[in-house]
């Protein structure tokens, strides 16, 4: 048995810290908005307002800079209501598609690798729009199980459906608020 | 003389029946892995449907196929085994026990074994594919992702994402000749049709690396961000890279090491595969559920086609 726990232990330790598990998760929400897509887009894509809609969120700083490979890039750093910041950066917001990309620099997120696409669409009635807010992502934990409690798969997968959830509920609230 | 005569029947017989079947358009399937809902997608890429959906292990990932055995087999990281599917039926026939999280997976040319990466464990284990029981295995280190397996089915590639480097394995000894230093993270690997030159996807850095076969020199390929998998055309003249940060699939012109087009495609694509028959590529998008008929013609999306939850297929998954 002991051999077996130092087996263990050893191949544990073997294993290179960057090595993420082989399943990344995800999540996907959607809700319909009675607004137009323009109007709710204009709101999605402003990536320096973020707390006007999202409830978790306390401010939203905008800003430029390099990034890992020197070419500028759009960061914005998120504190949290409940304390911590979040840095993201904005892949790119593509008003053709009305599709906002971004990913997860650094902070209190219980995720890793983290990258998202929020898209807003016409429909299904007549001046309605739907947004998709759809997150890729691994656990924080990088190495075999036994996984540590708060780092593991149901974590993360936590954190981000409540973000999701609590955020399109924010939105739909703000763009159907004031016409 | 009796036994050579009714070889050459057999063989005239044969050809008979390859010529009826190439007048009617052959039928390509692609087998399409949802690690999300466990089940494997196969597409008709003739059709441009689904003809079957097909419940396997757990979280389903890795692909390897093989026309001769009429045989599909899958990885299942979570169930940390091997799903057979009978491709002439489209029913799973047989599980192979592997442990650990097989996710990598290849089949010799020859079909005589077959190479399955577990990843946590940092283990090649080589199968008989006439035996399921009969395995040998090979501590690779550094996480075994993609694998692939050279024409005359004598060395094995297998990309070390956590080492950086490829592994080059004797396929009768299985043991490892050579490390190639590549870019940083390997994932997913391709070759030439000759075999002549290898390619390692390189995930952190952006990057395929070309490494000649014969005298492993090596060369850097620009591509997009984070990309996941590569596929050759069968006249060895583009390479189809995958960008899971992109959402795009970049078409590399290997004359000139140079980018032609950047084709978009679903969110987060993973495995590619070509469609020898039709001059397509298959792009696998995790993140939208879907797969990208791409015309390699045009180079244009030509059908899209709804698929399963988180589908990856990785690996070699076109049976044709």
């Amino acid at each position: 048995m002991n051999k077996l726990l130092a087996a263990l232990a050893l191949a544990a330790l073997s294993f290179n810290a960057a090595a993420h598990g082989p399943s990344p998760q995800k999540v996907e929400k959607t809700i319909t908005i009675k607004a137009a897509p323009a109007k709710v887009w204009a709101i999605v894509k402003d990536f320096g307002n973020m707390q006007t809609w999202h409830p978790a969120v306390a401010s939203d700083k905008l800003e430029q800079k390099k990034d890992e490979n020197g070419e500028q890039a759009t960061f914005r750093t998120l504190t949290l209501k409940s304390g911590g910041d979040i840095v993201e950066k904005l892949r790119y917001a593509d008003d053709a598609n009305m599709k906002l990309k971004y990913e997860i620099e650094s902070g209190v997120a219980p995720v890793a690798d983290y990258n998202s696409i929020m898209t807003v669409t016409a429909g299904p009635g007549a001046g309605e729009s739907t947004v998709t807010w759809v997150g890729r992502f691994y656990r924080t934990y990088k190495l075999n199980p036994p996984i540590p409690p708060g780092q593991d798969d149901e974590t993360a997968v936590k954190f981000v459906t409540g973000v999701y959830d609590s955020g399109l509920a924010g939105l739909k609230k703000v763009a159907e608020g004031s016409k | 003389m009796r036994p050579l005569r009714t070889l050459l029947s057999c063989i005239a017989a044969s050809l008979i029946l390859c010529g009826c079947q190439a007048s009617v358009k052959s039928s390509g399937l692609a087998y399409i892995t949802n690690q999300g809902e466990h089940t494997v997608s196969v597409v008709d890429t003739q059709q441009a449907k689904i003809t079957h959906t097909i419940q396997v292990g757990k979280a389903p990932v890795g692909v390897a196929v093989s026309a001769k055995l009429q045989r599909a087999f899958i990885t299942n990281v979570d169930s940390q085994d091997i799903s057979v599917i009978d491709t002439s039926t489209q029913r799973v026939v047989d599980t192979i026990q592997v442990g650990g999280s097989p996710v990598g997976i290849a089949i010799a040319p020859d079909t005589q074994t077959l190479y399955v990466a577990d990843w946590y464990s940092n283990r090649i284990v080589a199968i008989n594919t006439k035996d399921f029981k009969l395995q040998r295995s090979l501590i690779a280190k550094e996480a075994p992702a993609g694998l692939i397996v050279s024409p005359d089915n004598k060395t094995l590639y297998i990309a070390a994402r956590d080492s950086n480097d490829i592994a080059v394995v004797d396929t009768a000894q299985l043991n490892i000749t050579r490390r190639i230093r590549v870019g940083h993270h390997p994932f997913g690997l391709a070759l030439s049709n000759d075999g002549k030159r290898l390619f390692s996807v390189n995930v952190y850095d952006n990057t395929v690396s070309m490494i000649d076969t014969q005298n492993w020199s090596l060369q850097s390929i620009k591509v997009g961000d984070h990309p996941y998998c590569a596929v050759v055309s069968p006249d060895n003249k583009y390479l189809y890279v995958s960008n899971t940060r992109d959402d795009s699939v970049s078409v590399i012109d290997l004359a000139t090491l140079k980018s032609v087009v950047t084709i978009d495609v679903g969110m987060t694509p993973e495995g590619l595969a070509y469609d020898n028959a039709r001059q397509l590529v298959i792009a696998t998008s995790w993140g939208d559920n879907n797969v990208s008929l791409i015309d390699t013609r045009s180079n244009k999306v030509v059908h899209t086609i709804k698929t399963g939850d988180k589908s990856r297929a990785f690996g070699q998954f076109m049976l044709q």
